[in-house]
Parts: structure tokens; C-alpha cells; sequence
């Protein structure tokens, strides 16, 4: 009993859990193709990390390291506001495309790819309006 | 030992809530009947638990603080439901949900 | 006794995290996946308190669960619209009948396709294991806690957390300002301010709410502001929360939303790195160097930093879940 405790002690069990995290973030971060969902995984695959940082920083007797703890906090706030202009991309790609996706790419190179920035798109500003006049 | 006794059988008693209004939640066909079992169980559930931990808590001051987030929950809580069921009112349920 | 039960809340809320994680990114509903991962988030939080970082799960509960739940949950309002409108603009399709019924498309994602799930599986697998098998065989280290104790004294405050942020390391943290300000320009570079989608909810439900709620707001706000430099708390968990309170109110009111004066934002949100990058520099000629201070200064020159990071985080935060700049001031 004594040695699974000692086995399963948070110093080493959420680290781990941090790996397979990061792993599971990355594996959708693959496979998924709407862009709102690769910007959750790479949000999971961000909270992965910071279970690493915060797991190891719990390791061993006495209170945890400060200095992991500070820099977390820095990366969740780092973390939130790439979120925030991330979703800004999606949004104005979803405005200019009609997509929120990432399509599979061509199946070989020689095929032409869309070019999203010559798409015709409505002027949706002020600015754009008068540029075209 | 008193205070000890009372507050496990206050927070054990809460958790009895709180399972039933996740049951609900879990069981229940549509959005009304969850909302109703999840507000009620979990307001009546978080404030045996909360009543659970003014029995140890160290003074008057973290007794206000454990009582303030009741209130807080409770007004935030209600005003979510609120507006989910506003929501699911005018525009519907969700298609997940069907 | 109680270290098994630890064993077990450790083992059963790491299973749910994974399990929660799984679920968000397997989903094809997009709305579910959003929900999945705020909930996500609250449980992360839990694992921060468990991992003795109280600083952490403050701001995880705010930043991670609740404004990040938020800015996703617009931006989905936002596809949807953006879906409704283009169908409405072509002429040779009939307008959709079931309206935003049919619009739930648009926040859909088919299950991937089959040919990438044994490239995507090995590569996690390979990165994982790796990452896993480096973890397990790293040194115990004591790690940078001594020393930090051992000039706790010269920091000015008393909450080793915020004298690492503030202080030991507060370079960092003036990047980090510097980062979340670029964020929003690039925000703002994308377009202009446009009406959020949201639908005002009738009745008085809401506003009544949030005219008791953001008071006790802005005073935990302040609080967790002060409390900062001798417990758990600082100028981003307070930001968060003052954050959070400005976001209440603009979805009280998306219609008729009050512009913000130009002037006074723009000085608003670049406050933090500005007076940060003043007093760092001031200090490269009377402290010890750049973003140094006098130890006997130290505690008034990180009370103001706080207060104009804790101004200048709110204030983004809320500009960031409006996104598109002001109308109105392209001149």
C-alpha cells in the first residue's frame, strides 16, 4: 500500500497525465479540420504543459517552486489572449470564405489551390468600399 | 467531535443532492425538467455543504466569505438558468440535443 | 489512509480530465465541444488547488474557464451569423425556412477522415512517449524555491508569487504585457468594430443581476488586487475578474453598446506596459538596472505596476471579446 502511494505521488502522476494531454491535443490538432476546434486543442495541448510545469513543480517536500508557478500564470494569460486573436482569425476567414476549415490540402502538389486572398468577397468595410471606388 | 459529526453528515447529505440533480440532468428528456432538477438540487445541495464547512471554519470572517459565495452562486445560478431557458424559449432546443 | 484517498481523488480526476479532453476534441458538434472544454477548464482549476497553486487555479477558474468559454461562444454566434447572412445573399437558393436550425451546420465538423488516423496516432504516441519517458527519469530537483526565499526579503512584497512575477523575474512579465497588447492590435488590425450577435434577453433578469453582481465584482477585483502582495491573488486574477464584470456588461447590452472614447482606451490599455517599461527604465539609472528597483521602493513601484496591469488586462480582455477596433476613429 505504502509503495503504490509512493508510486502514484502527484510529483509524478500529473506530469504524466500532462504528456498524455499534450499528446491528446496534438492528436486533434491533426485530425480535426474546423479551425475552432485546432484552436481548443492547441489550448489542451497548452493546459498539457502547464500540468508538466505545475507537477514537477510540486515534487518533493516543502512548498512548490515559485518560479514554475509565476511563469504558468504568464501562460495562461499568454494563452488566453492567443486564443482571443486566433478566434479573430477564424472569424474574419469565416467572413471572407464562407469556411471555417481547414480543408485537406490537394491531393498532389500540381493541382491549383485556392487562393483565399483573390477571392471576390463583398467590401464589408467603410475602407474597403472606397478603395474599390 | 460534534461539529465533526454534523459536518460530514451535512456535506454527505449534499452530496445526495447534488448526485440527484446530476441524475436529472443526465436522465431528464428536455432542457425545462434539467433545468429544474439541476437548480434546485444543486442550490439546496451546495448550501449543506457550505453549512457543512462554517462548522470548521476558523472565524466569523471565513464564515461571511463561505456564505457570500452561497449568495453569489445562488444569484448566478438562477440568472443561467434564466437565460438558457429564454434561450431554448424562443429559438429552440439544440440540435445535440436531439 | 488519507494518502490512498488522495491516490484515488488524484486518479479519478485526472481519468475525467482526459476523458473530458477526449470527448471536447472528438466532437463533432461544435457547441458541445465548447461546453466540454469550459468544463474542462473548472476541473483543470481543481487539479491547480490539488498541485498547491492556489495562484493558478484563481486565475485558471477566470482566464481559462470563464473568459476563454466566453470569447469561444462568441465567436460561434459570430459563425453562425456570418453562415446566415451568406445564404441569405444568394439569389438562386431559396432563404432557408428552418433558419437558424439549419445554420447549426455551419458550427459542425464532419468526423475526420480515415487516412489520417495512423499518421496522427503514431506521431502523438511517438511525442507522448517521449515526453513521458524523459519525465520519469528527470532528477528530483529542489528547483529555484530556496533561492526565491532567500531574497524574499529585498522584494518588497510577501507572497513569493508575485515577488517572482513583480520583481525576480519581471521581465517576463513586461513581455507578457507587451504580448496580450499585440494580441489585441492584431485583433484590431482585422477590421472594425461590428455588432455583436448576441441577442439582448427581454425581460429584467439580467440587468437586474448584473447590477448586483459587477459591485461585488469590481470589490473582489480590488481585493484580490491587494491581497496579492501577501497571500494568493495579483494583478491578473484581479484583471480577470474585472475582465469578467466588463464582459457581463457588454452582453447585458449588445444592441446600443456605449462607445468607448478613443483616447482614454487607448491610454487605458497600454497603462500597464507603458508604466512598466517607465519604471524599468528609471530604474536602469537609479536601481540596480533595467526593471530593477531600489529594495526600499520596491513595494510602491510594484503596487503601481499592479494597479495599471491590473487596468490594462480588464480592459483588453473585454476589447479582445468585442474584437474589431472602435468605429469611428480611422482617421
Amino acid at each position: 500500500m505504502e509503495w503504490l502511494a509512493q508510486q502514484l505521488a502527484p510529483g509524478l502522476i500529473y506530469p504524466t497525465a500532462g504528456a498524455i494531454l499534450f499528446a491528446l491535443g496534438l492528436y486533434g490538432l491533426i485530425r480535426r479540420h474546423h479551425l475552432v476546434l485546432r484552436v481548443l486543442a492547441l489550448n489542451i495541448m497548452g493546459s498539457g504543459v502547464f500540468m508538466v510545469l505545475l507537477g514537477i513543480a510540486a515534487r518533493g517536500e516543502g512548498p512548490p517552486d515559485p518560479v514554475a508557478q509565476a511563469l504558468t500564470l504568464t501562460g495562461i494569460v499568454v494563452a488566453v489572449s492567443a486564443t482571443a486573436f486566433a478566434l479573430a482569425l477564424v472569424v474574419r476567414l469565416a467572413r471572407i470564405t464562407g469556411q471555417a476549415m481547414m480543408l485537406p490540402g490537394p491531393p498532389d502538389d500540381d493541382a491549383p489551390v485556392d487562393d483565399i486572398s483573390r477571392e471576390e468577397h463583398a467590401p464589408s468595410t467603410e475602407y474597403e468600399r472606397e478603395r474599390r471606388e | 467531535m460534534i461539529a465533526n459529526t454534523l459536518t460530514v453528515i451535512l456535506i454527505l447529505a449534499g452530496l445526495v443532492f447534488f448526485a440527484a440533480g446530476t441524475a436529472g440532468l443526465l436522465r431528464f428528456p428536455d432542457v425545462y425538467s434539467r433545468l429544474h432538477a439541476l437548480t434546485k438540487a444543486d442550490n439546496v445541495g451546495l448550501g449543506l455543504v457550505i453549512l457543512g464547512l462554517m462548522l470548521q471554519a476558523g472565524g466569523p470572517a471565513d464564515i461571511l466569505k463561505l456564505f457570500l459565495i452561497w449568495v453569489l452562486v445562488l444569484a448566478a445560478g438562477t440568472t443561467a438558468a434564466h437565460m438558457v431557458a429564454q434561450r431554448t424559449w424562443t429559438h429552440g432546443e439544440f440540435e445535440s440535443d436531439r | 489512509m488519507s494518502d490512498l484517498l488522495l491516490v484515488v481523488f488524484d486518479l479519478v480526476l485526472l481519468v475525467g480530465l482526459l476523458g473530458v479532453a477526449w470527448r471536447c476534441l472528438a466532437s463533432t458538434d461544435l457547441f458541445r465541444a465548447v461546453v466540454l472544454f469550459i468544463t474542462f477548464g473548472l476541473l483543470l482549476a481543481l487539479a491547480w488547488v490539488r498541485l498547491e497553486a492556489p495562484d493558478i487555479a484563481l486565475a485558471e477558474a477566470a482566464i481559462g474557464a470563464g473568459i476563454t468559454g466566453a470569447l469561444l461562444l462568441v465567436t460561434l454566434e459570430r459563425l453562425r451569423s456570418i453562415a446566415v447572412e451568406r445564404r441569405r445573399g444568394r439569389p438562386d437558393e431559396p432563404p432557408d425556412p428552418a433558419g437558424a436550425d439549419a445554420l447549426l451546420h455551419a458550427l459542425h465538423d464532419p468526423p475526420p477522415p480515415r487516412r489520417t488516423f495512423v499518421p496522427a496516432l503514431t506521431f502523438a504516441l511517438v511525442v507522448g512517449g517521449l515526453m513521458v519517458t524523459a519525465l520519469w527519469h528527470q532528477p528530483d530537483a529542489v528547483g529555484l524555491e530556496p533561492v526565491v526565499d532567500e531574497h524574499m526579503g529585498v522584494s518588497g512584497v510577501d507572497h513569493p508569487i508575485t515577488a517572482v512575477l513583480l520583481n525576480f523575474r519581471a521581465y517576463d512579465t513586461f513581455l507578457e504585457l507587451a504580448i496580450v497588447l499585440i494580441a489585441l492590435l492584431g485583433a484590431w488590425s482585422l477590421g472594425r468594430y461590428d455588432r455583436l450577435p448576441a441577442r439582448p434577453a427581454p425581460g429584467p433578469i439580467l440587468p437586474g443581476t448584473l447590477r448586483l453582481l459587477v459591485p461585488v465584482a469590481i470589490v473582489t477585483g480590488v481585493y484580490i488586487l491587494w491581497a496579492g502582495s501577501h497571500a494568493p491573488g495579483g494583478a491578473f486574477q484581479a484583471g480577470a475578474i474585472l475582465g469578467a464584470a466588463g464582459i457581463l456588461l457588454v452582453l447585458a447590452r449588445p444592441r446600443d453598446l456605449p462607445m468607448a472614447p478613443s483616447t482614454p482606451l487607448r491610454l487605458g490599455l497600454a497603462a500597464g506596459v507603458g508604466l512598466f517599461l517607465a519604471i524599468g527604465i528609471i530604474g536602469l539609472f537609479i536601481g540596480p538596472g533595467l526593471l530593477g528597483y531600489p529594495p526600499e521602493w520596491a513595494y510602491p513601484l510594484i503596487i503601481v505596476i499592479e494597479v495599471a496591469a491590473t487596468l490594462s488586462i480588464a480592459l483588453t480582455l473585454v476589447a479582445l471579446f468585442i474584437a474589431g477596433r472602435p468605429a469611428g476613429d480611422d482617421h
